[in-house]
């Protein structure tokens, strides 16, 4: 077989997400504490197990509508409606994905024509990128920096802006940095995407997750972006149901429509009994997840101060469960500095670079881990920080 | 074998003050046995909000505190500190209090002895008396040994005591010669533990969840 001509051209250069070649390293070493994952350490709450397992019982293991059930359509209509602040119609604006990634993929496939431009900012998701090659059109990003707390700078953005630019992806609280954007820069961004006719596309997957005290916003709900964005969620970060891979889209009407079109023929629908989970945990879930959520508020307390004491430079992310602390004092490069936290300590931290090339001199720690695996890599990594020090 | 913190999280419960408990089991109160240490209190207050402490830490952080002790009551005053983001003295200082007024009630180790001792769960029916209702006669059968639990109940009884012995006959001879006789004890029922499955929010035999990827976006 002559492999060169039968595979699509455009998945082969693909670049392969650095963040699995640094899994396969770690894969193969034993004893690991890892603070390189991307998903909580809670198991989904018993409720909401329950209410999956009740599904399979009564013998719901069928297909359903494209658009997903009414009932969990319903349900993400109203919290979206008490949490973000904007109104969704159930029956044309809201439709469940298979996660957040879906509908991420279903979105740029339907807004997007070979050599549109696309920006996004850095460091970011690792799959943004790559899913807006696959449509044949160009992703361009926006570095952010300390400076800005990794906050989308407007004037970056702006600066950024050609022609050919159509949508613009933001993630806030952000994967990797843990980021949030201030409401003022939010809204300096929406006038700039009213002004130059570019769509959003919001990935607030980790939106719950805020521990600045400050309310989340979502872009959608400033004046004139309802019309313009499309707001994904899920289940999988607040609710601690990434295995279950439940998320969903929220928009105008046309682009659900076109979206669905796709979703008919390439996924039809997210598993029922996810779906059904997913409406328990939207009834019911708000307390574990509260709880989830001051856990991981006291974690990233704690290991801010641990690396700044360390003398890894380390700013006090709002969101997610992720920190971002530097390196650079060190004179090694992130990978140096993660392979061989792995060789010397056995801890595993990602490379920044693995977010994007502007994430160089940065690790990614993610603090979903229990308090006793913290500690116990903090230890280590105060240790491997010292003997660094000492040569 | 797992550590874990009591503590009083009703406020209605009404206490024994110290001094009644030393003069009526000399002097040795509160060592039940070899795993459980019962903490003296110095002063007779109620259990309600805890003022005092709440004025050491914030309140969010106390009942912050009280989860990271149920969870692990190992915790050092340091670990405590840092994972609170507060000084170890102020952590000390609020643990003490706590102690003192009777929040926290002890340190235990949760042992699962279901295939070692015996264990049953008595329901006993007593006459309330004018003074007092059923308080004197629940603190005479809490001081037992055997009784590792005693409640007041709502319902079709009136206390509802948790006994261990070593064997079948060890609970009978404490039915038999000393529950029952006891004057007030109109009744009791008898129900022999069969298996625990979760105990002190901890469940027995919990099966492993599935590992997270070392790794992942």
């Amino acid at each position: 077989m002559d492999w060169n001509h039968t595979l699509s051209r455009q998945i082969t250069q693909l670049p392969r997400s650095g963040i699995r070649e640094f899994f396969d390293l770690v894969i193969g070493s034993k004893g690991i504490i890892s603070l390189g994952v991307g998903e909580p350490d809670f198991v989904t709450p018993w409720h909401v197990r329950e209410a999956a397992i009740y599904s399979l019982e009564k013998g719901h293991t069928t297909y359903t509508s494209n658009y997903g059930l009414e009932s969990l359509r319903r349900g993400i209509s109203q919290y979206v409606q008490d949490f973000f602040h904007v109104e969704y119609d159930p029956a044309c604006e809201i439709l469940p994905t298979v996660g957040v990634s879906q509908a991420i993929d279903l979105a740029l496939r339907c807004l997007l024509n070979p050599g549109d431009e696309v920006l996004y900012h850095e460091p970011g998701y690792v799959s943004y990128a790559p899913t807006v090659s696959m449509t044949y059109a160009h992703a361009t990003a926006v570095q952010t920096s300390i400076d800005d707390l990794f906050a989308l700078s407007p004037q970056k953005l702006e600066a950024a802006i050609t022609p050919k630019t159509k949508v613009l992806m933001l993630n806030f609280p952000t994967n990797p940095t843990g980021s949030i954007a201030p409401l003022e820069t939010l809204k300096k961004i929406a006038e700039i995407c009213c002004r130059h006719d570019i769509f959003v596309l919001t990935d607030e997957i980790y939106s719950e997750l805020r521990y600045d005290g400050e309310p989340h916003t979502s872009i959608a709900s400033l004046p004139g972006m309802k019309e313009r964005t499309l707001l994904l969620h899920g289940f999988s970060k607040a609710f601690a149901m990434t295995g279950m891979r439940l998320g969903y889209a929220c928009g105008p009407r046309e682009l659900i429509d076109l979206m669905v079109k796709i979703h008919s023929y390439t996924m039809i629908c997210p598993s029922i009994t996810s779906q059904e989970a997913g409406v328990e945990a939207l009834k019911n879930g708000r307390p574990a997840m509260e709880e989830m959520r001051d856990s991981y508020h006291r974690r990233r307390d704690y290991i801010v101060k641990r690396f700044n004491d360390m003398g890894l430079d380390c700013h006090l992310p709002g969101g997610a469960f992720y920190t971002f602390p530097s390196v650079k004092r060190f004179g090694l490069s992130s990978r140096e500095f993660a392979m061989r936290l792995l060789q010397e300590e056995k801890v595993a931290a990602v490379p920044g670079t693995a977010f994007g090339a502007c994430g160089e001199g940065y690790l990614r720690c993610c603090y979903a881990t229990s308090f006793d695996l913290l500690e116990q890599a903090c230890d280590k990594m105060a240790h491997f920080c010292d003997s660094l020090r000492s040569h | 074998m797992i550590f874990c913190l009591q503590f009083v999280d009703n406020v209605h419960i009404e206490k024994i003050s110290p001094k009644k408990r030393t003069q009526s089991t000399g002097g040795v109160p509160f060592l039940v046995n070899s795993f459980q240490t019962r903490l003296p209190r110095t002063s007779n207050k109620q259990i309600l909000p805890s003022t005092l402490a709440r004025a050491i830490l914030p309140r969010m952080t106390l009942e912050a505190l009280l989860k990271l002790l149920e969870e692990d009551a190992r915790l050092t005053d340091k670990q405590l500190a840092a994972r609170l983001g507060a000084d170890v003295e102020e952590v000390a200082a609020a643990r003490a209090e706590l102690e003192n007024q009777g929040r926290i009630v002890g340190y235990q180790t949760i042992v699962n002895d279901d295939s070692v001792g015996v264990a049953a769960f008595i329901e006993v029916r007593c006459t309330p008396e004018r003074e007092g209702g059923f308080n004197r006669l629940a603190e005479r059968i809490s001081r037992f040994d055997e009784v590792k639990s005693c409640y007041l109940m709502s319902g079709g009884y009136d206390l509802l005591v948790m006994v261990e012995a070593k064997d079948l006959m060890g609970v009978a001879r404490f039915v038999t010669d000393k529950l029952s006789s006891m004057e007030g004890v109109i009744s009791t029922a008898t129900h022999f533990r069969l298996k625990t499955y979760k105990l002190y929010g901890l469940m027995f035999d919990e099966p492993s969840c599935s590992e997270r990827l070392s790794v992942a976006p």
